[in-house]
């Protein structure tokens, strides 16, 4: 009541007060007078009075019909307003369970203070751009990495590019792992090894405090499980060809047997493997053997499980989430069998739109580290003042031209593919095009490998006996298509590149830039006729250029034939001797010269980033990430 | 809703399952005729072996001919069942639409609201003050909107406002520490790209149709009886003119999930489209027929709900 008159008085005296304006609902007044616009300022009490008594009869009104019409409309207009506005707020607020679950969970797994690592290797590191943990190296921290390529698959079974096989390496871990400085194989879940005299035995001893991230202890069974997965014909896994050799792998594949009978668990932590022939390479292929946990998986699909989705591995990382396209997300594995180790509490691997974004979000620091900045961004990277950039050695991505010889029969003459070879100016090339910080190469092995022959003379730069050649084998007129693929300007310069330098001395050519999957199927099937990027590589051991270039190999998809190569080539997997091996590849890198079965014209260059908080990296050819669990925050 | 009505609306409805089928067999068929193997997704640069090709295509069921996989993923879909994919770690469809889904309906819906809410007020502007400065500039504008292309202007506004100016961030990162308003710095500049051609759209129609309506007997009449100038605009004209803008909105809005590949592929935006990009490039075909068939439905949903709702806002129109 009190609320009322007080309302009413403010009421009257507006009425009495205002030039007239009306703001009364009209249907209050309905049948009675409604002050014109013309009424006297001042009204008399009388008026007055009938006025508050026609509010009066207003809210009466009010109270009987509840709302009007026009305050419905009003109610529609601002809930319309309303479910417009929320989506985007919505956006903004949301703060994910993962999120709140992140936030709070991070206290929970800081480890204690006393970090016991002794991670300070016994030799010096020889390389200069090395920063080695301390033995108290400090823990926590979650480094954000940038990548420009999103992971097809986690599967360690499946995944075969970069991005997926990195993270499988930190989610499963290695039964044999590389030594980043010397790449040979070196312990990690196997921890000693002995070879048969004759090479084809080799029994393994695993170490016996290596559990799953669930507790599980990791066992030779899931070894045995893993090696099974692979060979397994439904699978189709990439790895299966590097480990046709076991014995007994060929039976198993085509369903003839329930077992590779090659591969023997003998107990618990010691697993025997029986090979047909010797093979100096199968070591660091069992780089590829990251066991699956045989309790979750055996008898289940091991392509399309549910498992994957959310996989239980024993690295020194485990999964956390993953929003494809955008982050993933790892945390420590607290029963690493590393004690101490990793000293980071997680990583995000983040996907990165394209590499100026990429840069750009290296300078504010929305990534920490990254191995995609492009090396022309390299000083502009390094004015920032908090970033450490490192030009990676050489050999990570030899690029060249490799010959289709059942494609395109003039290539089928050594003289025809030595004199393309030789019109290229690789010098200029690496600084013109990579401004200097590419180099040209003269082999499929990277210069730092044991296995590269330093005294190599690369094929000279000149035209006059180019067309020379030509002429002598008489294809002064010959025709060729360069295959690539497009988005990678480097490799679309080198096009450019060639049919510059092949016209000079008569040759025409028809430049092919597409699109990957399609240079993919070209280079599977052989029907290219020069070929950026050659498939012919090396990257850990020299052995990997047995497929491509084997005459009889079913990789071999240039047709290339070489009795010498062949015999060369059985001989470097049979002897595990060194030095013997390297006079071997030394010989297979001179023919390689002397033929041209592909030309290694040039080294991509890399640049390796990261933020100046942490230590622990090395830069070598292998991915600068690949022993995250070393890292630490400075 | 009148039985006329009723009937219509049933007609439509059971007409949308064969138009649904005869897209998916069209999407089908073009999608096969693409060059480029899926089966290649699963081989990397060092190690292609044919055998392993020839083993990945049996498992995706690639060795089929064509309309055996088609009828085989058909009837996977009549249950609901679309699969998983090829590429994205073999995540079921379903999931991978769901993660993206949300990102694409704030952006358009923020684009949508704001085109509306640009366009309307200048369009009455416009039409109440026909010729005069603000109408030719809008007018010049909406031509500009509707013919600069939008990646153009996508790209020019990254490079303005993002890397010389730094008032905006170039791109959508990931998930980072910023929660709450702070996210809403990454919406502006996808969504100021997506609204400009709607909005040019909008905007013409807005100003034409109100100047049709101004010119009818029953504003001038309320005119007449002293109502006041903004009463007469908004409640009388407007409502009338906005009759027409139902339908228009209705085909803007049936696009909203189509998503806009362009834009969210160059700002990042972890939507639809880019979803659909990616798994056209990589040619995952069960991703990219789920999307058509979700977008085709959508659109004909959409385009059937704004028929149905022009009846009811205006009492002029039923169907027979």
């Amino acid at each position: 009541m009190h609320r009322h008159s007080s309302e009413l008085n403010t009421l009257s005296l507006t009425v009495i007060g205002c030039q007239g304006y009306s703001v009364m609902p009209k249907m209050a007044f309905r049948g009675t007078d409604t002050p014109s616009m013309d009424e006297p300022a001042n009204v008399s009490p009388e008026r007055a009075d009938l006025i508050v008594r026609q509010f009066h009869r207003y809210e009466a009104y009010f109270d009987r019909f509840g709302i009007d019409r026009r305050q419905f409309l009003r109610m529609i207009a601002m809930g319309g307003a309303a479910a417009v506005v929320l989506p985007v707020l919505e956006a903004c607020g949301a703060t994910t369970p993962a999120e709140v679950a992140q936030a709070t969970a991070k206290p929970a797994a800081q480890p204690t203070p006393a970090a016991q690592s002794t991670t300070a290797p016994a030799a010096q590191p020889t390389q200069a751009q090395t920063a080695s943990t301390t033995s108290t190296a400090r823990s926590g921290g979650r480094i954000i990495i940038g990548t420009l390529g999103e992971a097809q698959s986690i599967n360690p079974l499946l995944a075969n590019e970069t991005e997926g096989q990195w993270r499988d390496k930190l989610l499963f871990e290695e039964l044999v792992e590389i030594d980043l400085e010397t790449l040979k194989p070196a312990p990690n879940i196997a921890k000693d090894w002995q070879v048969s005299d004759d090479a084809t035995q080799y029994t393994f001893n695993l170490r016996d405090d290596v559990k799953f991230s669930d507790g599980q202890p990791l066992t030779a069974n899931d070894v045995s499980f893993t090696l099974h997965a692979i060979l397994k014909k439904e699978v189709a896994s990439v790895h299966a060809p590097r480990f046709n050799g076991i014995k007994g792998a060929q039976q198993y594949s085509s369903g003839e047997a329930q077992t590779v009978s090659g591969i023997q668990v003998v107990d618990d932590h010691t697993l025997k493997i029986t090979l047909d022939q010797p093979n100096a390479a199968f070591l660091s292929n069992l780089r590829w053997v990251r066991p699956l946990p045989k309790h979750l998986l055996d008898g289940k699909d091991l392509v399309n499980d549910p498992f994957y989705q959310s996989p239980v591995g024993a690295g020194p990382f485990m999964f956390k989430s993953w929003t494809n396209g955008q982050d993933f997300v790892a945390d420590r594995n607290p029963n690493y069998w590393e004690s101490g180790k990793p000293h980071l509490d997680g990583f995000i691997h983040r996907v990165i739109a394209d590499s100026q974004t990429l840069v750009i979000a290296l300078q504010t620091g929305q990534i920490e580290g990254s191995e995609y900045a492009l090396p022309t961004q390299a000083d502009q990277l390094k004015a920032t003042g908090n970033l450490v950039v490192m030009v990676k050695p050489q050999g990570v991505d030899t690029n060249g031209w490799s010959f289709g010889q059942k494609t395109n029969p003039a290539l089928k003459d050594p003289r025809v593919r030595r004199a393309i070879a030789m019109a290229l100016d690789t010098n200029r090339f690496s600084t013109d095009f990579l401004l200097g910080l590419g180099k040209p190469a003269r082999s499929p092995i990277p210069p730092g490998m044991w296995a590269y022959d330093d005294t190599l003379q690369p094929i000279p730069f000149d035209p006059a006996q180019a067309k020379q050649l030509l002429a002598d084998a008489g294809q002064s007129n010959l025709k060729v298509r360069l295959t690539t693929n497009a988005g990678n300007h480097f490799r679309e310069d080198w096009v450019t590149f060639t049919q510059q330098s092949l016209s000079d001395i008569g040759v025409t050519v028809e430049p092919d830039v597409k699109e990957w999957t399609q240079v993919v199927k070209e280079g599977t099937d052989g029907t290219f006729e020069m070929i950026c990027p050659t498939f012919a590589g090396v990257l850990v051991d020299p052995d990997e250029l047995y497929l491509p270039l084997y005459s009889t190999s079913p990789r071999n998809v240039m047709g290339y034939s070489n009795p010498q190569m062949d015999q060369l080539l059985d001989q470097g997997r049979q002897t595990a001797d060194l030095d013997k091996r390297k006079q071997i590849y030394s010989q297979v890198q001179q023919i390689i010269n002397q033929d041209v079965s592909s030309f290694y014209a040039w080294d991509r260059p890399f640049v390796s980033v990261t933020s100046n908080k942490y230590i622990g990296y090395k830069n070598t050819i292998l991915s600068f990430f690949n022993e995250l669990e070393d890292w630490s925050q400075a | 809703m009148t039985p006329s009505n009723r009937r219509y609306l049933l007609r439509r409805l059971l007409l949308l399952v064969p138009l649904l089928v005869g897209l998916t067999i069209v999407v089908f068929a073009l999608i096969h005729l693409a060059p480029g193997d899926p089966a290649l997704a699963f081989v990397s640069e060092g190690s292609i072996d044919p055998q392993i090709v020839a083993q990945v295509r049996k498992n995706l069921g690639l060795d089929q001919p064509l309309p055996v996989q088609y009828v085989i993923w058909i009837s996977h879909v009549a249950r609901l069942d679309f699969g998983t994919a090829y590429t994205f770690n073999g995540t079921p469809v379903i999931e991978l639409i769901e993660q993206r889904l949300p990102a694409t309906l704030v952006l358009q819906t923020a684009a949508l609201a704001l085109s509306l809410a640009v366009s309307i007020p200048l369009g009455i502007v416009s039409a109440k003050k026909q010729y005069s400065a603000i109408d030719n500039t809008a007018t010049a504008g909406a031509f500009l909107g509707l013919a600069l292309p939008n990646f153009w202007i996508a790209l020019m506004l990254q490079l303005l406002l993002a890397v010389s100016l730094g008032w905006l961030p170039a791109s959508t990162p990931g998930t980072d520490e910023t929660t709450g308003i702070a996210r809403l710095k990454y919406l502006v500049l996808p969504v100021i790209v997506l609204a400009l051609p709607t909005l040019a759209v909008f905007t013409r129609f807005v100003r034409s149709s109100m100047l049709e309506v101004i010119k009818q007997d029953y504003v001038t009449t309320a005119r007449a009886k002293g109502l006041s100038e903004p009463t007469v605009t908004y409640r009388h004209a407007l409502k009338n003119a906005l009759i027409p803008m139902v339908t228009v909105v209705g085909t803007q809005l049936a696009r909203l999930l189509g998503g806009a590949v362009v834009v969210e592929y160059i700002f990042a935006w972890p939507g639809l489209g880019s979803l659909a990009y990616e798994s056209i490039l990589k040619r995952d075909y069960p991703v990219v027929l789920a999307l058509t068939l979700l977008t085709g439905a959508f659109i004909l949903v959409v385009n059937m709900l704004v028929d149905v709702a022009y009846t009811l806002v205006d009492p002029r129109v039923s169907f027979r």
